[in-house]
This record gives C-alpha cells, sequence and structure tokens, in this order.
C-alpha cells in the first residue's frame, strides 16, 4: 500500500509523512501530509491508494499551487496552534493572516478560486469567494456585468420592473 | 462559484443584482437560494436585528419602514428605511417573520375583499361574502423549503355577518411560494374544526399556531377555556391540543 514518499526525503521532519505534489506544468512540491490533506480532492485520492506516488494536480499552475500550499501549511500550524494556545488568540492571528494573504488582484483571485474549487480547500474558497462578494457588493448592476462578462438579456421594461420592484436597493 | 460568491453577499445587493440578467435573477429569486443564503449568515454567527412598523406619512399614504437595530449600539444611530409605501386604505398586518422573511397582509377597508401580498402580489380570490373574522398564517417546511401562507376566513352558512350562536365554517386556503413547485394560486385546504380567536399567529418547526376555541360558536374566547390550534404546514392538517390548564387564565 502507499508508503511515505523516499525518494525526496526531508531530514528536519521525517517523522512526519510527506506528498509530492505535482503542478499543471510539471514542478514537483514535497508538503507534509497534514498540510497535503487540507485538500478534501487530495484526502480522498489519499484514501483511494493514490498517496504513494507523485499526485498529479492537472489544473493548477506552479505559481498557484505555490500560494495554495502557503495557505494550508500556515492554516496547519494555526490550527496546531489554536490547540495549544486556545481559541480567541489564535483565531485574531488566523483573521489578520488570511486578510493579509488575499489582499491579491483580480486575475490572482480569480486563479485561486479555480484551485480552492478543484482541490476542495474549504477554507481558502471561503475566504476567496468572501473577498469577491466584497469587491462586488457595493457595484452596481452595470459594473457587474462589466467585472463578469455578462450580457444584460433583460428587455429594458423587465429590467425597470426589478428597478422599481426593489428601489430602496439602488439607494 | 457563482453561488458560492452571491451566497456571501449581503440582502441589498443581492436585490440590485437581480436586474444584472436572467440567470442571476432566478438563481436569487429561488427559496433554495435564500434558505442557504440564511444558512451562510447563522453558522457565521451574523445576526442582524430588524423593526418593521408602518407610519402614516400623508392623509392617503402608509410607508412601510425598516429599522436596522444592528446598524449602531444606540437608537439614535440605527439605519432606517422606508421600503415602501401603500394605500391607507388598507388595514395592514405585518406577520411574524419566518427565517426573517416577512408576510404583510392587508385588508381593503371599503370593501369586503381580501389581499395578501407577496412578491409578486398574489390577490386572493374575490369574495363578496360578508365575514368578520379572518385568521392568518405564515410558516416554513423544513423539508421542501417552501414558505406557506394560510388564509382562514369565518362566515355563517347564510352568507350574512356571523353571530354567536352561528356554526362554526371556516373557508381556508393555502398559496405556496416557491421551493420547486411553483403555484400562482390559493388552494382550498380542509379548514379546522376549531375556533380560531387571533387573526396573528406565529410559527415553529414546520407548524404555525393560534389561539383556539374547543366551543365552536362561543364569539369570544373565555380565557380559561382555550385550546391551541395548529396547522401542519408539510402535510396541510389541522389539529389542536389542550395545554396544561392555568387558574388564573391565559393572557
Amino acid at each position: 500500500m502507499a508508503s511515505s514518499s523516499s525518494s525526496l526525503p526531508s531530514p528536519s521532519s521525517s517523522s512526519s509523512k510527506k506528498f509530492i505534489l505535482r503542478s499543471s506544468d510539471g514542478k514537483h512540491f514535497e508538503v507534509d501530509e497534514a498540510v497535503a490533506l487540507q485538500s478534501e480532492m487530495i484526502k480522498q485520492m489519499v484514501e483511494d491508494g493514490f498517496g504513494g506516488d507523485v499526485i498529479p494536480l492537472l489544473n493548477v499552475s506552479s505559481i498557484v499551487l505555490s500560494k495554495v500550499i502557503d495557505y494550508c501549511k500556515k492554516h496547519v500550524e494555526l490550527d496546531f496552534k489554536k490547540k495549544m494556545d486556545g481559541d480567541n488568540e489564535a483565531h485574531e492571528e488566523i483573521k489578520n493572516w488570511d486578510s493579509e494573504y488575499i489582499n491579491v488582484g483580480v486575475d490572482e483571485l480569480y486563479h485561486l478560486i479555480m484551485a480552492a474549487n478543484y482541490l476542495h480547500i474549504k477554507g481558502l474558497l471561503d475566504l476567496t469567494c468572501q473577498k469577491v462578494a466584497d469587491i462586488i457588493k457595493g457595484k452596481q448592476p452595470e459594473q457587474i456585468r462589466k467585472i463578469f462578462n455578462i450580457e444584460n438579456d433583460f428587455t429594458p421594461e423587465e429590467e425597470q420592473e426589478i428597478r422599481k420592484e426593489h428601489s430602496w436597493a439602488f439607494e | 462559484m457563482l453561488l458560492e460568491i452571491l451566497l456571501r453577499c449581503p440582502c441589498k445587493p443581492l436585490l440590485r443584482f437581480k436586474c444584472v440578467c436572467k440567470s442571476w435573477c432566478s438563481l436569487i429569486s429561488d427559496p433554495y437560494f435564500t434558505y442557504q443564503h440564511l444558512q451562510k449568515r447563522k453558522t457565521r454567527k451574523e445576526s442582524v436585528h430588524f423593526i418593521m412598523f408602518f407610519r402614516k406619512v400623508s392623509p392617503t399614504r402608509v410607508e412601510l419602514y425598516l429599522v436596522d437595530t444592528s446598524s449602531a449600539s444606540s437608537p439614535h444611530g440605527w439605519q432606517r428605511t422606508a421600503l415602501r409605501s401603500f394605500d391607507n386604505q388598507y388595514n395592514l398586518m405585518i406577520l411574524p417573520s419566518v427565517n426573517g422573511l416577512v408576510c404583510i397582509y392587508f385588508h381593503y377597508q371599503s370593501h369586503p375583499k381580501q389581499s395578501a401580498t407577496f412578491q409578486p402580489p398574489c390577490p386572493l380570490p374575490d369574495w363578496t361574502i360578508n365575514h368578520e373574522e379572518v385568521a392568518l398564517g405564515f410558516g416554513f417546511d423544513p423539508h421542501t423549503k417552501q414558505y406557506k401562507m394560510v388564509h382562514a376566513i369565518r362566515r355563517n352558512n347564510k352568507g350574512n355577518f356571523i353571530s354567536d350562536d352561528d356554526n362554526l365554517i371556516y373557508e381556508c386556503r393555502v398559496f405556496t411560494v416557491g421551493g420547486g413547485s411553483s403555484t400562482t394560486s390559493w388552494r382550498r385546504v380542509n379548514p379546522p374544526s376549531y375556533r380560531l380567536c387571533e387573526v396573528s399567529s406565529v410559527h415553529l418547526d414546520g407548524k404555525i399556531y393560534w389561539i383556539g376555541d374547543s366551543r365552536r360558536c362561543r364569539r369570544f374566547c373565555p380565557r380559561t377555556d382555550f385550546i391551541v390550534v395548529f396547522f401542519d404546514i408539510g402535510n396541510e392538517t389541522f389539529g389542536a391540543f389542550q395545554p396544561p390548564p392555568l387558574s388564573f387564565g391565559f393572557m
């Protein structure tokens, strides 16, 4: 069955099981088991017996993957801290770290969302979607159409009707 | 992905986003979306508190106001929004909110005609009969995620005003809001066999409750003789139970 990868041993944490993740552009990333298992998708693969080999992540480029791994590493660390130091302090630290982490451009945000969705990392998906929600919540419908490249398929009358019905939301 | 993002937006922008395009509109209008949106808020422990009331703004208009009591710590800072105005000829009533959704009932004063509104407005059938007792309910079916409105009117069999010794004849209708099998009209259901003493009701865990009277034809509910009448929103049937007696009566 799946044994820990011995091809790239890491002396600093030899006790922990390692996984190798391969990005879409062929780069390898070695990560601790706990870090990799932040992804429900990888967890499922491991349960199905893929754990010993290199795990290919066809939809995630190395640039994005390294950023995603940063997130997972930090959260493993902070989760551990939370257990040790108690909830409040760690909670504050997570919040601060997350808001710093997610302070990225729209393109990067888009790639992170896609990666978080593909890898099924709940915390990251939550963080990235919330960021988009925060960006768009102050916008008008016209701006939303531009951002998401959506064509308005309402007739002017239909649109007017909706605007009238919810006029207070447009103030 | 879009769903995940929109579920994290506050309500006000969501209403604006309804006019982005048709697919956004139908997604946001879907009751299951509303339900998921609410659940998301609950898990994040973001509670919001509102007060809703009517205020007369002119001799002919009343305005429905929403006050966000979570917007500031002192009442002076609370945000007040005028939602819409109504013709003053209506008797207006706000039913207790269910999952943050409010049902507003208005009754046209000068004619014996009932109207209830939701969005979009769905008028009740015109009843030209005279009646003077109305009972209303608004609730949520946790299994189908549907909201239902219940409207019961009491009349006597001759079509005249009810007197104390008339038999109990209710006409009861239900309107289902969303949840897939969308309906556009009121459906008749078997009426309650007990008197509903209150117009308004409360909703809890898939049932709507009224204070009722087991003696069918008494006009006023004596405080010592009440029962609790309920409507099961899932199977659309009425039932009743006798609460433990109170020596001092029910307030």
